[in-house]
């Protein structure tokens, strides 16, 4: 999923091979457990069939190693509205924030408005989920904290995130 | 837009070099509950402050119902915070010589009522706060979560039509915090009183229904009001 | 780490300074103290032992109306060795000022010369002292010069002189002239004190008494300066000792601070006493050589303030936790209890006891050296029992108070001092010993001052003012007097507006051994003879026990009923006693009227009393009588009587300068810990501020609570002290008479204090207090 927009992320920036696009993939969210081959090669076919990138050039030689790759205007339309969406606050999210976070900076996108989103998405969630305690059981309302530490967790983290967005920024486009 | 019991418009205020507000305009309506929220150092304290006739703002105005709370001399101001508003703070906020039911009690003698009938509200208060064994207490010999009990009963017992919190639950654990912000907002609730609470802890802005994030002395969000 | 230590004293934040400011004034104000009540002290033992010289040698016992009588050779007497017969009398100086006018009169050239005098003067000259001869020069005392007995050619060195201030005339007679005008002129061999201070009985006691009463007030205040943002430095030094200093290296910096501040404070002492010493010298006060400016003894002197004080900080301090872990700043109520008030008790039990056995009488033995160690014991018993019960008296109004109170400010302060009323009562705690000692003495002094005789022997009750209207004084030493006298009394009888005219015999008086020895060979005695109904309309209550025959008072040493030959045909039951410290002189109250014949015509009258309707036509017209029949004479309004010791006045002057200085002390004490106070709460006031508390309360709130234990303390401390002085002066048996003057200076100058100690606290109250929470320090 993520790593669909991240692919439209690279390429919004320029043209790549599909090879490169698995080194910056790397680079940025590999974090030791390096994305396969395949499932760029998969994900780059699935993209193509939806429209949101073409083949820009193909190099002497065979295999898809070969294929330069370009974003389109559709392509573009769909990154945006995702990266400036927050996702909704359910459980294990974390890769998927700093990945919106990380490519709304290589794109020159506004990442603390993103962020703030998201703080708002979170909060909504926990207010619902507190409202909820209210006057419920102790077991429904055990059940809420569990899901309020993390959501608290996240926005914890998107916290510190937006406190040191520069020096994150510096860090990514180099 | 003026329908709002709190408006403040352009406050600015500097501590020597330091900036700590830089044109803040918020409003708060009447019976909202609002959560200021935001890094260390951003200015939350001094805009509750601000807002609360505490300081006065370098520039920029703040109406509380109607009245322009920096044409008021800080003796009026002092009776309009004694009288309108009432505080729950992080530490030291209680009188450490007097007894749990004398600090809920202050506020009322000092605005003339009798004694007894002060000491009598003050305990019913504490009362319904759940707070009515320590009644007899001096402060020191409070847990951190009575203590904020206390306080909310003596920021509640002059029946005051704003409650500013700072950090109310800053130094308690998870526990005493979740049971003194569900006092808090339950009886502002049920009083239709606003209330405004300056917090970093995400749990306990969700009590509240808006949060509003300063960042570098300006807000940096605010929440479509609902 | 001393450098570190030194470095942190001075510039450890405001506070640290403050701090050594204030123990430095203190300790400057102290050596100061110190080393001038030394001199003074010294210079004032030398004082009395240079009088005591010119009162003459062992010889002088020899009684000039036994030689006269007896016709005994004045050689034989002194088996042919060389001697001068000296006298001494007065002349009256503008400004009732006296005049000391000695008489010598050298048996030859080799005859003694009293100290101060480098050549005897030729008989009819003068020696005068710097003082009578600048008098003389000036306008004022032009008139002196024909008054004064013989022309003066040079002058009396500082050796004779009590004081530089002092007027005095030294005339040469010969020996003839000199024994027929002063019949009660002195043969001496040398001059030497006939009398010197027991340093043992009165120095020491004194010194060490003036050193305990100064001390204490000035010790208890460089406490309350240790304790100045205490809590803010055993702050610092818990986190000294988290980053790992030693308890010693932490407690180093705690003693280079004070330190610092003994040496400032020595220094500064030092030179403030030579201030002082040098406007004393100036205003002619002391002479320099009676105040020495010995370097060593200086700084002796300057090094026991600090040294104690050393003692004292530390022993303020001693509750500081050097843990760690840093200082526990819960506070908890501290409840005093009720035992506090045993002191009390046992100190009135023994005071009690020892006034019944004082009242039993003079039956000697145990009991009268049991009852003066049980009075001083139950004094001392209250003082410090009034320390202990302060507290609980002040935790018992606080919890009433904050039970009941109304308002709010009197709720904060009660609230404030029953949950420590040890701390409220503290800075109080050398103000309730004041004003307990305090008095106890201004009951006690006039009492004792307007009884003219006193049965029993204490060292205030030798005090005897008599004031009349007008007073007309002879120069006694010219012949005619006593015809001048005899005829000016007729004449004065004339005048209109003269109601009562009382003639004073009055003169030196050598009594004989008779029945009972003299206590103190070559004891000569003033005597004022008057006649007993005429003095009773002058003077107050001096009609006691005027019986034919009765001496009315003697120094002490002799007993009622002792029979005293005072002549050849002259002798006289004693009434009572009266007890002197200046032994050498001797007040004999005589029923005049009934006086023996003898005695009167010993003494010429030199002094009438005159009772007037107070007009000043009256004086006036009195004027004109006695220069018509007596010139020469000076009329002056009436002067007060007074056969006072010196130590009656240096008493009332002491104890005066005492008070002020010990309670100008306690108020600054009581400045220093209420602003302490303050700004130790200062978050708690700030946050009640910030919820909208006045300003106006809080301040309501710190006057009451500075105000009630200075109350509680000032009721306990007059109380007290007025029961007791009343007992004393009961057992004296004198009646009495409450100074309200006295007794009313002192609630007025504790109110002031209390003013200024609390606007000091407002002040503070304001700046510590922001209407903001405060941030964590
Ligand atoms: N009385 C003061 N004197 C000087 N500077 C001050 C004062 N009060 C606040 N400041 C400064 O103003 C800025 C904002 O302070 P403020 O207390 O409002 O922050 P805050 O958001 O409440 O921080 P925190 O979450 O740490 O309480 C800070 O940089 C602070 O140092
Ligand atoms: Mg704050």
């Amino acid at each position: 999923m993520t790593v669909a927009y991240a692919l439209l992320g690279f390429l919004e920036e320029e043209t790549r091979h599909g090879y490169d696009l698995k080194q910056a993939y790397d680079a940025l969210f590999g974090a030791g457990r390096p994305v396969q081959f395949g499932q760029i090669y998969a994900t780059l076919g699935r993209l193509e069939r939806d429209g949101r990138i073409r083949l820009a050039a193909q190099e002497p030689g065979q295999g898809p190693e070969r294929k330069r790759y370009e974003i389109t205007a559709e392509g573009i339309d769909e990154l945006h509205r995702w990266l400036s969406e927050p996702e909704a606050p359910e459980p294990h999210l974390q890769r998927t924030l700093f990945a919106k976070t990380v490519l709304a900076l290589t794109t020159g996108r506004d990442a603390g408005a993103y962020l703030d989103a998201q703080r708002g998405a979170h909060l909504e969630r926990m207010r619902e989920l507190t409202a909820l305690k209210t006057g419920a059981d102790l077991a429904t309302a055990l059940l809420a904290d569990f899901a309020l530490f993390h959501l608290e967790a996240d926005l914890r983290w998107i916290e510190q995130t937006r406190g040191r967005l520069d020096s994150l920024r510096q860090e990514v486009t180099r | 837009m003026n329908d709002g019991i709190i408006d403040a418009k352009g406050l600015v205020k500097d501590f020597g070099t330091t900036k700590a507000l830089r044109g803040v305009t918020l409003t708060i309506r009447g019976g909202e509950m609002v959560a200021i929220a935001g890094p260390s150092g951003a200015g939350k304290s001094t805009l509750l402050y601000c807002l609360s006739g505490i300081l006065q703002p370098d520039w920029g105005t703040v109406t509380f119902a109607g009245r322009r709370l920096e044409t008021l001399g800080e003796a009026d101001r002092a009776a309009l915070r004694r009288r309108e508003f009432g505080f729950v703070f992080q530490f030291g906020q209680l009188v450490s010589e007097l007894r749990a039911v004398d600090n809920v009690a202050l506020p009322l003698v000092i605005d003339g009522v009798r004694r007894v009938e002060a000491t009598h509200r003050a305990l019913d208060w504490l009362e319904r706060l759940g707070a009515a064994d320590v009644a007899r207490e001096t402060p020191d010999e409070l847990s951190g979560g009575e203590v904020q009990r206390v306080a909310i009963a003596r920021a509640l017992v002059t029946g005051p039509r704003v409650v500013f919190a700072d950090e109310p639950t800053g130094a308690l654990d998870s526990i005493a915090g979740d049971e003194v912000m569900t006092v808090l907002t339950e009886h502002a609730r049920a009083q239709g009183i606003t209330l405004v609470v300056v917090t970093h802890e995400p749990r306990v802005a969700a009590y509240m229904h808006r949060e509003i994030v300063v960042r570098d002395g300006t807000v940096a969000s605010r929440e479509a009001v609902r | 780490m001393t450098r570190l230590a030194v470095r942190l004293a001075l510039r450890g934040g405001r506070s640290g300074l403050v701090r050594v400011g204030l123990i430095a004034i203190a300790l400057a104000a102290g050596s100061a103290m110190l080393i001038v009540g030394s001199w003074v002290l010294t210079a004032g033992v030398a004082r009395t032992d240079r009088v005591e010289t010119r009162r003459g040698g062992p010889l002088a016992s020899v009684d000039m109306l036994l030689h006269r009588a007896q016709g005994v050779p004045l050689n034989s007497v002194t088996s042919g060795r060389p001697f001068v017969i000296w006298s001494k009398t007065s002349l009256s100086a503008p400004r009732a000022r006296t005049i000391t006018a000695f008489g010598i009169a050298p048996s030859g050239t080799d005859a003694p010369r009293p100290p101060g005098v480098r050549a005897i003067p030729k008989p009819g000259t003068a020696l005068a002292s710097p003082a009578l001869r600048a008098l003389v020069d000036s306008r004022e005392g032009a008139s002196l010069r024909a008054a004064l007995p013989a022309p003066i050619v040079g002058t009396v060195g500082n050796e004779l002189l009590r004081d530089p201030r002092e007027l005095v005339v030294v005339t040469g007679y010969d020996i003839d002239t000199l024994q027929r005008i002063d019949p009660g002129a002195y043969l001496l061999e040398s001059f030497h004190p006939r009398h010197t201070i027991n340093s043992l009985l009165f120095v020491v006691p004194i010194t060490v008494l003036a050193t305990l009463v100064l001390l204490l007030p000035l010790l208890v205040f460089v406490g309350s300066a240790a304790r100045v943002g205490a809590r803010r430095r055993e702050e610092r030094l818990a986190t000294m000792r988290l980053i790992g200093a030693t308890p010693g290296q932490a407690r180093l910096v705690a003693a280079v601070e004070t330190g610092i501040a003994g040496i400032i404070g020595m220094a500064a002492g030092i030179a403030l006493a030579l201030a002082t010493r040098a406007w004393l010298v100036a205003h002619r006060t002391y002479a320099p050589g009676e105040l020495p400016t010995s370097g060593t003894r200086l700084l002796a002197l300057a090094l026991v303030v600090p040294l104690l004080s050393a003692i004292s900080a530390p022993l303020a301090l001693r509750r500081i936790g050097m843990s760690p872990l840093g200082v526990d700043t819960r506070r908890h109520r501290r409840s005093v209890s009720p035992w506090r008030w045993w002191l009390l008790a046992l100190g009135w039990t023994l005071f009690v006891a020892g006034a019944l056995l004082a009242t039993r009488g003079d039956t000697g033995g145990w009991r009268t050296s049991a009852s003066p160690l049980l009075l001083t014991g139950g004094v001392v018993g209250v003082a410090l029992g009034l320390i202990g019960a302060g507290p609980w008296l002040v935790q018992q109004g606080a919890q009433l108070v904050e039970r009941r109170a109304a308002r709010p400010s009197s709720l904060l302060a009660a609230a404030r001092l029953s949950e420590d009323p040890r701390a409220g009562f503290r800075p109080v705690t050398v103000l309730v010993v004041t004003v307990f000692v305090a008095t106890m003495l201004l009951v006690l002094i006039p009492a004792a001052r307007r009884s003219p005789t006193a049965s029993q022997a204490w060292p205030w009750t030798q005090d005897v003012t008599a004031r009349p209207d007008l007073q007309v004084t002879w120069n006694p030493i010219r012949a005619d007097a006593a015809l001048a006298v005899a005829a000016a009394r007729d004449r004065l009888a004339r005048v209109q507006g003269v109601e009562a005219i009382a003639p004073l015999h009055a003169g030196t008086l050598s009594p004989r051994t008779g029945d009972v020895p003299i206590p103190w060979p070559g004891t000569d005695g003033h005597v004022v003879v008057a006649d007993c109904t005429t003095f009773a309309a002058l003077v107050h209550g001096s009609s006691r026990d005027c019986r034919p025959g009765v001496l009315t008072a003697v120094a002490s040493g002799y007993r009622a009923g002792d029979s005293l030959t005072l002549g050849p045909s002259l002798s006289l039951t004693v009434a009572g006693q009266l007890p002197l410290l200046d032994r050498a002189g001797v007040l004999a109250l005589v029923p005049g009227s009934f006086a023996p014949p003898q005695l009167r015509d010993l003494h010429d009258v030199s002094t009438l009393w005159l009772r007037t309707d107070g007009s000043r036509a009256t004086a006036l017209r009195v004027q004109a009588a006695i220069l018509a029949v007596a010139p020469g004479s000076t009329l002056e309004p009436g002067r007060t009587l007074q056969y006072r010791s010196i130590w009656i006045t240096t008493t009332r002057w002491l104890l005066y300068t005492v008070l002020l200085v010990v309670l100008s002390l306690a108020a600054c004490s009581l400045a220093v810990t209420v602003v302490d106070q303050i700004f130790d709460r200062r978050r708690s006031l700030a946050t009640l501020r910030a919820v909208g508390t006045p300003l106006s309360l809080l301040r309501r709130a710190t006057m009451l609570e500075v105000g009630a234990p200075l109350v509680a303390a000032t009721v306990l401390g007059a109380v007290n002290g007025s029961v007791m002085g009343f007992v004393f002066t009961r057992l004296n048996g004198n009646s009495l008479a409450v100074p309200w003057l006295d007794v009313l200076a002192l609630p007025v100058f504790i109110a002031a204090a209390w003013l200024a100690v609390s606007a000091i606290g407002l002040a503070a109250l304001g700046r510590a207090a922001p209407p903001v929470p405060l941030r964590a320090t």
